[in-house]
């Protein structure tokens, strides 16, 4: 284990070195705000809520148990549970208006063919329930394996497998990707 | 492997069979390869799998993270950590002790220098005084 490895700084922080938290912040703090803003799709709360989850590291760093959980596991569960409660007190946008949001920033794609599609992407991923959201932001957007990402959301692997069908298939439908399978059923 | 579960595998993995659980993987392949609706099955799924990389792409490209944030974060870790005003030294034994002292000093200087107290009439006299007046006790001159 390095100077500077995950459990080498969260136990530095959990004797309240300033230092390794700021190290550590800087690390994940990408990864913290990418989860946020999938989850909550506005740049404002993204950043309150990537505060506080940089606030709760600090708090319970000494809970943190490495034998356990992968930080980065640790960390998206703070990070979508957070998310969870502010969606739940903002009431999320409703399916109409989410279909017509704009992608807040499209100017990165525009030069592409797909930023259209990319941007109904991006709307109907806020038409989602959360859980399926987060769902698909873990497994294809983090790229983490199905039983991290299972942990994350308190799922056991076999119910983050059916969470993530029916949440592709939802988008699919949102899409109006036509598959052959919506063709011909056989 | 049937048609089927490959197709349920697309909606479920995506298209990369590295994702895919283990087991599944070369089968998967052998299907796709052999059957024109497996491959149009799975060139579909690809297509969702390319927009959500590009989706991906730009979340990351939407701005560095502010540094602020970190500051904040700090700022209001050090403020959690500022101790609250600390009222404990008023409950310690050496102030219950200095509040007992004066107590009793103000007891003891009550009895030694403060004023004899006065005589109080008997209670019996005071109730027939209040009933009948105060030339009524004069009734009660025999029982004294």
């Amino acid at each position: 284990m390095t100077e500077d490895s995950d459990e080498a700084l969260m136990r530095a922080i959990a004797q309240g070195d300033e230092a390794a938290f700021r190290t550590l912040a800087h690390r994940h703090l990408e990864r913290i705000r990418r989860l946020a803003r999938k989850m909550l799709g506005g740049q404002t709360d993204v950043d309150d809520v990537a505060q506080e989850t940089l606030l709760r590291l600090w708090q319970h760093a000494t809970d943190w148990r490495p034998e356990r959980a992968k930080l980065t596991t640790w960390i998206y569960t703070i990070v979508y549970r957070l998310s969870i409660d502010r969606l739940r007190r903002v009431r999320t946008l409703s399916l109409d208006h989410a279909m017509q949001a704009t992608d807040p920033n499209p100017d990165a794609l525009a030069s592409l063919a797909q930023a259209s599609d990319v941007r109904r992407l991006a709307a109907a991923m806020q038409a989602l329930q959360p859980r399926q959201r987060a769902a698909l932001a873990l497994f294809y957007y983090e790229e983490m394996d199905g039983a991290e990402a299972a942990a994350v959301l308190g799922l056991s692997l076999r119910a983050f497998w059916s969470l993530l069908h029916r949440a592709r298939q939802a988008v699919q439908q949102r899409l109006q990707v036509s598959t052959p399978s919506q063709e011909d059923p056989a | 492997m049937t048609l089927d579960l490959f197709i349920r595998c697309l909606d479920t993995f995506g298209a990369d069979f590295r994702r895919w659980p283990e087991e599944y993987r070369s089968d998967a392949m052998d299907l796709r390869n052999a059957s024109a609706e497996a491959r149009r099955h799975w060139e579909a799924a690809r297509r969702l799998d390319t927009l959500f990389a590009l989706d991906r792409a730009t979340t990351r490209a939407e701005g560095a993270a502010p540094a602020s944030l970190i500051d904040g974060a700090l700022r209001r870790i050090r403020n959690a950590r500022r101790p609250a005003i600390d009222w404990s030294w008023l409950f310690g034994r050496p102030m219950r002790a200095a509040l007992a002292a004066t107590f009793a000093a103000g007891v003891l200087s009550g009895v030694l220098i403060g004023p004899e107290p006065l005589a109080v009439r008997p209670q019996g006299e005071f109730v027939i005084s209040f009933l009948l007046g105060d030339g009524a006790t004069d009734l009660m001159e025999p029982l004294r």
